[in-house]
């Protein structure tokens, strides 16, 4: 029978735990403080499937470990010693997935390579001493985990993790016990005092927990790099790493040593580099500064492989180029308006436009409304916008690090949606109270400065992302039109232009959908084309765009959108400011310069709330929508399967009952549709027949007995069987298993026939209940 | 218990070669042979029948005075075959055993005198108090059936069965048998005590046979000359299902896996085993080997070939068992 072959020992059950145990509460410590408890869960979730499946082929197969020759040897010293090199890439890759953390320290990789190595010695239990290396490196791991400290999960870890070793022991002693003794396989195993152990263990560590949180400062005092985690302990310091922290941290007055060899050589911001002028500017790697000898012919040779120059006769070109470099990508970069952290695509507006007459758009009267802020505990360097309603299109928040280079405007590009901001990363009160002083809303969502920010500025904006599906949905949201409403006005004489194009879409429903179809419109049947002019004698702008010129700027692109859009009745307006290409990211500075050439125009569609949602016309340029993660497809699969089950509840309730004792009772279950089977199925091959019956005294054995060991022979369990129908059915059994062969015994159908059903009718309870005691 | 016999006395209809109804005859009635000479023993007395039937030599480990030498003495008898016996003492030579070549005076020349290997059933006596180089000359009499005397091959008996016999209390002057003579027996066995009855009625049928002043124990032989050897034939072609095969190679690596062992099965000693178990399948009169038949003759077989002088042989044959399940899946034995 496979499933008895193939699932895990009680031992390595055991192991497995343990391991899960510890190298989720080492994953823990090693996480950055408030990531999400799930991602390392779900990682060491993942471990484990994965160490099942190998147990399992291992178990059928016996791929690895069957084999004692040298070579066979050999491949394993090659696979452990793979997994603890290689395996860290793999698992660090896994947890970007699941988490957006990075991590690299050596201490981490050491612990991700441990796990991978503890997760594989349970898999392939064959293997002298396997399990005690697991439980072995489990333990190391525990201990790494306690001495990193931080998370607060990481106490009741350790409990369980005492309980399962517990376990773990009383097994591994119980299982020698057994083969020592002669009728060990009647005993029972010691449930009761292994209970009370470990019920012992949880009671003492429950009630230490309050001492232990201490913990990782005592142990840090012990190990001089470690200083423990600052989100138990907040005044721990690392040494290394720990410049922004120390800067913008609420507790300005902790230091760290910071004349270590490690922190000169380290790439990683510190307390000296805080200081240093070029703090924050993008990184110049050590070669790059180095100069490079190249001989002069070869110099000479690249010269001809730069593009031709058009302005002069008698011109050529070659069929090299250079590529663009990261260090010309790094110089361009170096006199950029602003430079952006942080997922683009984005739309960063900074004026808005309503009316229109034809020819020009204006920008309405700024508001110069004072700012109202709010900063909230607990990290009060955050100012808060005035909360809106409309929050069912957002998916989430995203931010961004924005700062500012050879930027001379007073408004602040910002994306849309905006939830909070801070000023540096060094926010103080005196930087609060100067934003505060020096910032008015220009318009709804547009914030404009005093002054020009100086060069250096650095904003951090967390804003919130629609989702495009749920918008898509909502179209209960659109935006009605109130009499007067300049995002709604149209000049008379261009009515019948965008009508016109507007017509094509009547037959749309009204909703958002309608206004994805305009706007899909404009981008397939139209080019681009930045330098595009209208010609002087074009009296029609909008008419020339839409017939003559097929194409032409983003401005013009977003004009036809709104005039389509607000003769459709939308509330619509045309806005300017700059596009990120995520094209312009720069990977070693990891930002994304904005030059001059990067304003762009786009439009924006009112709500019935009152929000202002992006959508760019001009082809080429993508909108900045909500990505789910996973974990949130997950989630919402979840909560509608939720709501359909909220929706019935009367048959959630009995479906619920109903599974829960089905579950309950499923031993039962699979014995019942089994005897049916056997009994009345009628049509099945002499050997089909066999193994059904077997199957199905085996289940019954163990429902009512005990069941029968993989290792023992049909003849020896069901021979006590007081009935000689139980024999006779052995004996068909073993007739057509092993004297199949050559001068076989034939066995006939109806033979076989009467012999299950015999059997099944014979081993009712009352004959299987005594089978198995003696033996 | 004796399952097989069992079984076979349950199923009506078991099937048999046409052949094999006087073959059968004859095994019961030496079975009853032994019986008589052995009250109370049809464990040990089934297990030297596979021994003799599957061609394997038999070692009996046990304290003096519990019957080793008057089973091997009735198994001679019955099987009508010539029978030697050795006494072996710390001065036993190989010469002994083999045989030895004498000048002979009359006829100017070489004359070979047969040993006591010669024969059909040698009992060994006592043969850890003979010493190691006497053991080792009986190693190619037992594992091929013939003797190398001065260069000069001689062949055996093709019946050739050895039961030794060996005390395990005493130290004084013995020498343990080396791993490759151990290796060239098939089963181990220990008579034991008899039970209570068994003993009364060894004492009571001690007084009949002296009142009526016959012979203690019947000699005219059960078998007829080439008996055995048809026999033995039978035994050796009965077939083995291919599942089967594998069950035992995979416990053979099983003991070749365990920590606790020196060493595992040897290949003579897993085709040793097959053949046992075909032997146990003929007993019970059946043309097929089962995992009964495996399992049954395990304790014997794995005592003598890789746990001897190991306490706990019981438990350490049925671990090995343990880790092995018993092929009882039909699509698994198609597959493969």
């Amino acid at each position: 029978m496979w499933p008895k072959r193939t699932s895990l020992t009680q031992t390595q059950t055991l192991t497995l735990l343990l391991v899960m145990t510890s190298a989720l509460a080492a994953r823990l410590a090693i996480t950055e403080p408030g990531t999400a408890w799930y991602g390392p869960l779900l990682t060491i979730v993942a471990y484990a499937v994965c160490a099942v499946v190998l147990a399992v082929l291992d178990r059928r197969g016996g791929w690895f470990t069957r084999s004692s020759s040298g070579a066979a040897r050999l491949t394993w010293a090659g696979i452990v010693a793979g997994l603890l090199l290689l395996g860290a890439p793999f698992a660090e890759s896994v947890s970007r997935i699941l988490s957006t953390t990075h991590f690299r320290p050596l201490e981490q990789v050491t612990i991700v390579s441990l796990t991978n190595f503890a997760f594989f010695a349970v898999a392939v239990v064959r293997v002298r001493r396997s399990s005690a290396a697991a439980a072995g490196v489990s333990f190391v791991l525990l201990l790494a985990a306690l001495m990193l400290g931080g998370h607060s999960a990481i106490f009741p870890l350790s409990a369980a993790y005492g309980g399962l070793c517990v376990a773990w022991l009383a097994t591994r002693h119980w299982r020698g016990v057994t083969t020592a003794t002669r009728n060990g396989g009647a005993a029972r195993y010691p449930l009761a005092p292994v209970l009370g152990l470990m019920l012992l263990l949880a009671g003492v560590t429950a009630a230490s927990t309050r001492l232990a949180q201490g913990m990782p400062e005592i142990w840090g005092e012990w190990m001089p790099s470690s200083g423990g985690s600052r989100w138990l302990n907040p005044d721990a310091l690392l040494g290394v790493g720990d410049g922004d922290w120390v800067v913008s941290g609420p507790n300005a007055k902790s230091t760290g040593s910071i004349d270590s060899d490690y922190f000169l050589e380290s790439d990683l911001p510190t307390l000296y580099d805080v200081m240093m002028e070029t703090y924050g500017e993008p990184r110049l790697p050590k070669d790059v500064l180095r100069a490079i000898f190249v001989e002069q012919e070869q110099m000479l040779s690249r010269q001809g492989h730069k593009a031709p120059d058009m302005g002069t006769a008698g011109r050529e070109f070659s069929l090299y180029r250079k590529e663009r470099t990261q260090r010309q990508a790094a110089a361009e970069a170096a006199d950029a308006l602003l430079y952006v952290e942080g997922r683009v695509p984005l739309h960063l507006a900074m004026t808005v436009y309503e009316r229109f007459d034809g020819v020009a758009w204006q920008e309405p009267r700024e508001r110069n409304d004072i700012c109202r802020l709010e900063a909230h505990e607990p990290d009060v360097s955050w100012l808060w916008l005035p909360r809106r309603e409309n929050e069912e299109i957002f998916g989430g928040t995203r931010r961004h690090q924005l700062r500012f280079g050879r930027f001379t405007s007073d408004r602040l590009p910002l994306p849309n949606h905006m939830q909070r901001f801070r000023f540096g990363r060094k926010d103080s009160d005196n930087v609060k109270r100067w934003a505060l002083d020096i910032l008015t809303w220009a318009h709804d969502g547009i914030l404009r400065a005093r002054q020009c920010l100086p060069s250096g500025t650095y904003v951090e904006v967390s804003s919130h992302a629609v989702d495009q599906a749920v918008l898509l949905r909502s179209s209960h949201l659109v935006g009605e039109g109130v009499a007067g409403d300049p995002c709604l006005s149209l000049p008379d004489h261009l009515r019948r232009s965008t009508e016109a194009l507007a017509a094509r879409f009547a037959d749309h429903p009204r909703g958002w959908e309608q206004v994805e179809a305009v706007l899909n419109h404009l981008r397939t049947h139209y080019a681009h084309d930045r330098d595009a002019t209208i010609p002087p004698t074009c009296t029609d702008p909008i008419h020339h765009f839409l017939h003559h010129a097929q194409g032409g700027p983003s401005y013009q692109f977003a004009t036809a959108a709104t005039l389509a859009l607000r003769s459709l009745g939308y509330p619509t307006r045309v806005v300017s400011g700059f596009y990120v290409d995520p094209a312009d990211y720069v990977a070693r500075a990891g930002n994304t310069p904005i030059r001059a050439d990067d304003a762009h125009f786009w439009i924006e569609v009112r709500t019935a709330r009152g929000a202002w949602i992006t959508f760019d016309p001009t082809p080429g340029y993508p909108t900045e929508w909500y990505e789910p993660t996973w974990m949130q497809r997950v989630q919402r699969v979840a909560a509608s399967l939720g709501q359909l089950l909220a929706a019935n509840p009367v048959v959630s309730v009995i479906g619920l009952v109903l599974s829960i004792g089905l579950w309950w009772r499923r031993l039962w279950l699979r014995e019942r549709l089994l005897t049916l089977w056997c009994l009345w199925w009628p049509m099945m091959s002499p050997h089909r027949r066999l193994a059904d019956t077997l199957r199905l005294l085996d289940l019954r054995s163990g429902l009512y007995g005990t069941e029968r060991p993989p290792a023992k022979t049909p003849l020896a369990w069901y021979g006590g069987v007081d009935h000689p129908a139980c024999r006779a059915f052995v004996w068909c059994l073993y007739a057509a298993l092993y004297g199949g062969g050559r001068g076989g015994v034939a066995v006939e159908l109806s033979e076989v026939e009467r012999a299950c059903r015999a059997a099944v009718k014979a081993t009712g309870r009352e004959r299987l209940r005594e089978l198995g005691c003696g033996s | 218990m004796n399952v097989n016999r069992q079984m076979g006395s349950d199923v009506a209809s078991t099937p048999s070669a046409p052949g094999d109804g006087p073959l059968f005859a004859r095994v019961a009635a030496l079975r009853g042979r032994l019986n008589d000479a052995l009250q109370g023993k049809e464990r040990v007395v089934e297990h030297v029948l596979t021994g003799l039937l599957a061609r394997g030599h038999i070692l009996l480990e046990d304290l003096p005075g519990l019957g080793k030498t008057t089973l091997a003495r009735a198994l001679a008898d019955a099987i009508g075959g010539r029978f030697a016996r050795l006494q072996c003492t710390p001065d036993l030579l190989p010469n002994d055993i083999t045989g030895f070549n004498v000048f002979n005076q009359k006829l100017r020349e070489f004359e070979f005198m047969p040993g006591p290997v010669f024969t059909d059933v040698l009992l060994a006596d006592e043969i850890n108090r003979a010493t190691p180089r006497a053991q080792s000359a009986l190693l190619e009499a037992m594992a091929e059936r013939q003797v190398t005397v001065d260069n000069e091959r001689y062949a055996l008996s093709p019946e050739f069965f050895v039961i030794a016999t060996q005390n395990p209390i005493e130290h004084h002057g013995t020498y343990p048998l080396p791993e490759a003579q151990l290796d060239r027996f098939a089963l181990k066995l220990s008579i034991g005590y008899p039970a209570p009855d068994d003993e009364l009625r060894i004492l009571a049928s001690a007084v009949e046979r002296a009142d009526e002043g016959g012979p203690e124990v019947q000699t005219d032989p059960v078998f007829e000359h080439g008996d055995l050897r048809q026999l033995q034939g039978r035994v050796a072609r009965l077939p083995v299902a291919a599942a089967l095969q594998r069950y035992l190679v995979e416990l053979a690596g099983v003991t070749r896996a365990e920590a606790q062992l020196p060493h595992g099965l040897s290949p003579r000693a897993v085709l040793i085993w097959q053949r046992l178990a075909q032997a146990r399948a003929f007993l019970a009169e059946r043309s097929f080997v089962t995992p009964d038949d495996i399992q049954v003759v395990a304790v014997p077989l794995i005592s003598v070939h890789v746990a001897s002088g190991q306490a706990t042989v019981d438990d350490l044959a049925g671990h090995v068992l343990a880790q092995v399940p018993v092929p009882t899946d039909f699509a698994r034995r198609a597959a493969r």
